[in-house]
């Protein structure tokens, strides 16, 4: 018998040291936000992303230099530009992301899906991960750290996010409320512009600003009628610096000449690429505060 | 076809069109039909938007209506084929290559009241005219199949053009897709003006040769010994539709199925004489385009419908009524 308890004591430890051990070997599962399941990665080593706001976050999350493979819009921050292009948002190089032996690839969301099925026929590791509205964000960003092996980081940064957030929201603010439009495209190319909600809108009702393409039935984005437009008569004018028109070119443009906004000179230009889902959102909701409250 | 009914024919048409004119001006995203009617006189913000917005586009949608029924029309008698369109000798697709060219290199402002895109569109569509004659011109003259084999072909090479244009300035892609598609909702009075001279001239040379179309649609030796001047006829006839038609889809995009259906549905209902064929399809074109186009800028206001998937939608299921009641009485 008393031989028993020490070969028992053994046997149990050994037992709950396996136990842990495969504890740790069991990966993760998780679900991308197109409700697939993904496995997490423990300490990546080469990471794709064929998504600029899910390459914002893979850099500023620290993962930069795990990354083997982008698509050619991922263009910020400016060590993107060293990284091998594997094609570009709808038809990247499916044989090119597979050579490069990727541990885990983020992609967006169905704006990619047939992107995300060839990868997946390979058995390669992919997250669809794209936040479409403002309050998405910090979720994406949890996922993409969470599956990366950077949670901590992740959380760190969209505590960050929130911070600049509530500094950013604190400003003073007019006591009248200001309405504004967004111009992404004017003329030849239609007029289209932001509508309830998209990330713009979203952004604009937290900073207290009346967004006039906030309709009943409206879309996230719209070719707004010129007259609809020039009738609502907006107080400011924000306008993508990738429109092709700037402020003076609107003087002379049918309709938006007529405005009050072009007339006085509150024409301000923006920077689409802060309004990408990722880190930098916080950058475009202090442009746009600059842009429609600023002196 | 009896005279009467063509009388009757231009009578409606007629009054359809100066009926829905000032519908038209009372319907808007901008202004319900109470403001738009006090908007009409006076110097009001509103009144902008009556003058400047609302009757230019009006303006613009019957004006491209009536010049590509006009011109649909006599490139089926020319061809005597009946799914020609205005836009098959590519000079549709040559203007859309030349206005994503255009947007590719940046081109803004306006210089002498045009519009970069405009100019370059239409330069293209000239361009690319010039090259389907050239082609298959043999001797000094070009017979019908060669002609529309290389409007083919030009179409095609014009459209590649667009595609590579796009496929190298990829943040321009949407624009130049969009223009593509042709659209009214930006409008001026400078686009009016702009394709109106081409417009007037190509439709008066056009009907200017109603009889000549009808007498090359019983063939052309038939014609011939008419004492119609068959080469001088068709080089006119081409010229005076592909000016036209460049000059319309140099300032509002390609919009189809207008070209294609208005003549077929005149012809359904008055015969198919030139001589009130053309005009007739001139008539109905703009007010059907006019009618589409205020129902794109009505039916989701604010938002635009593309004005292409209106005709589309509206026209085909409206033609095909007519055929079957064709088919139907002609079986009997």
């Amino acid at each position: 018998m008393k031989k028993k308890i020490p070969i028992v004591a053994g046997a149990l430890l050994i037992m709950m040291l396996s136990a842990c051990s495969a504890a740790q070997n069991v990966q993760q599962e998780y679900t991308d936000m197109m409700g697939r399941p993904v496995e997490a990665v423990e300490n990546p080593q080469r990471i794709i992303s064929l998504s600029a706001s899910n390459t914002e976050t893979l850099y500023a999350l620290g993962l930069g230099d795990k990354i083997v493979g982008l698509d050619e819009y991922s263009n910020y921050p400016p060590d993107t530009a060293a990284v091998q292009k594997v094609g570009d948002f709808l038809n990247p190089n499916i044989e090119a992301i597979a050579a490069l032996e990727p541990d885990i690839i983020f992609t967006s969301n169905k704006m990619q899906r047939d992107v995300i099925d060839s990868l997946q026929a390979l058995s390669l590791n992919v997250a669809a991960i794209e936040a479409t509205v403002y309050d998405e964000i910090d979720d994406s960003i949890l996922l993409i750290g969470q599956l990366a092996d950077a949670e901590s980081e992740a959380r760190k940064l969209v505590d960050d996010m929130k911070a600049e957030e509530r500094r950013v929201l604190a400003l003073d603010r007019p006591e009248e409320a200001v309405s504004c439009y967004y111009i992404l495209s004017a003329g030849e190319s239609g007029n289209w512009t932001s509508g309830p909600g998209s990330f713009i809108n979203d952004m604009m009702a937290l900073l207290g600003i009346t967004a006039v393409t906030n309709i009943e039935g409206g879309v996230p984005w719209m070719d707004f009628n010129l007259e609809a437009l020039v009738a609502s008569d907006p107080d400011v004018l924000l306008m993508s610096a990738d429109s092709g028109y700037t402020a003076e070119d609107l003087k002379v443009l049918n309709g938006y000449s007529d405005l009050t906004a072009v007339k006085e000179g509150r024409v301000h230009i923006i920077e689409p690429d802060l309004l990408n889902p990722g880190p930098r959102i916080l950058e475009g909701l202090r442009a746009m505060y600059d842009a429609v409250y600023g002196g | 076809m009896k005279k009467s009914k063509i009388v009757a024919g231009y009578i409606v048409l007629g009054l359809l069109i100066l009926l829905l004119v000032p519908a038209s001006l009372l319907l808007g995203s901008g202004l319900d039909i109470k403001g738009s009617l006090s908007a009409l006189s006076g110097q009001s913000a509103a009144s902008r938007i009556i003058w400047n917005i609302r009757l230019p586009r009006i303006a613009l949608a019957l004006v491209c209506g009536s010049v590509l029924a006009v011109c649909g029309a006599a490139m089926q008698g020319l061809f005597k084929n009946p799914l020609c369109d205005p836009h098959i000798l590519g000079v549709s697709s040559g203007a859309g290559l030349g206005a994503a060219v255009a947007m590719a290199l940046g081109l803004h402002g306006f210089s002498a009241g045009l519009a970069p895109v405009t100019v370059f569109a239409f330069g293209f569509s000239m361009l690319s005219i010039f090259l389907v004659t050239s082609v298959s011109r043999v001797g000094g003259r070009s017979g019908d199949l060669s002609l529309l084999l290389s409007g083919l072909a030009v179409s095609a090479l014009m459209t590649a053009g667009v595609m590579l244009v796009m496929r190298l300035n990829r943040d321009k892609m949407e624009n130049i897709i969009y223009w593509t598609m042709g659209s009214f909702s930006s409008a001026g009075w400078r686009q009016t003006v702009t394709c109106l001279p081409l417009s007037i001239a190509g439709s008066a040379g056009l009907l200017l040769h109603s009889r000549e179309l009808d007498m090359l649609s019983q063939g052309e030796e038939w014609a011939a010994s008419g004492g119609v001047n068959v080469q001088r006829t068709r080089a006119l006839v081409l010229v005076s539709a592909s000016a036209a038609t460049a000059s319309v889809v140099s300032v509002s995009g390609v919009i189809g199925f207008v070209g294609l259906m208005v003549p077929h549905v005149i012809r359904l209902l008055f015969g198919p004489s030139h001589k009130s064929l053309m005009p007739l399809s001139m008539l109905a074109g703009g007010f059907f385009l006019l009618l589409m186009d205020t129902l794109a800028r009505s039916l989701a206001a604010p938002m635009e419908i593309p004005v292409g998937i209106l005709t589309a939608l509206c026209g085909a299921p409206f033609f095909l009524f007519l055929l079957r009641k064709k088919v139907a009485a002609d079986y009997d």
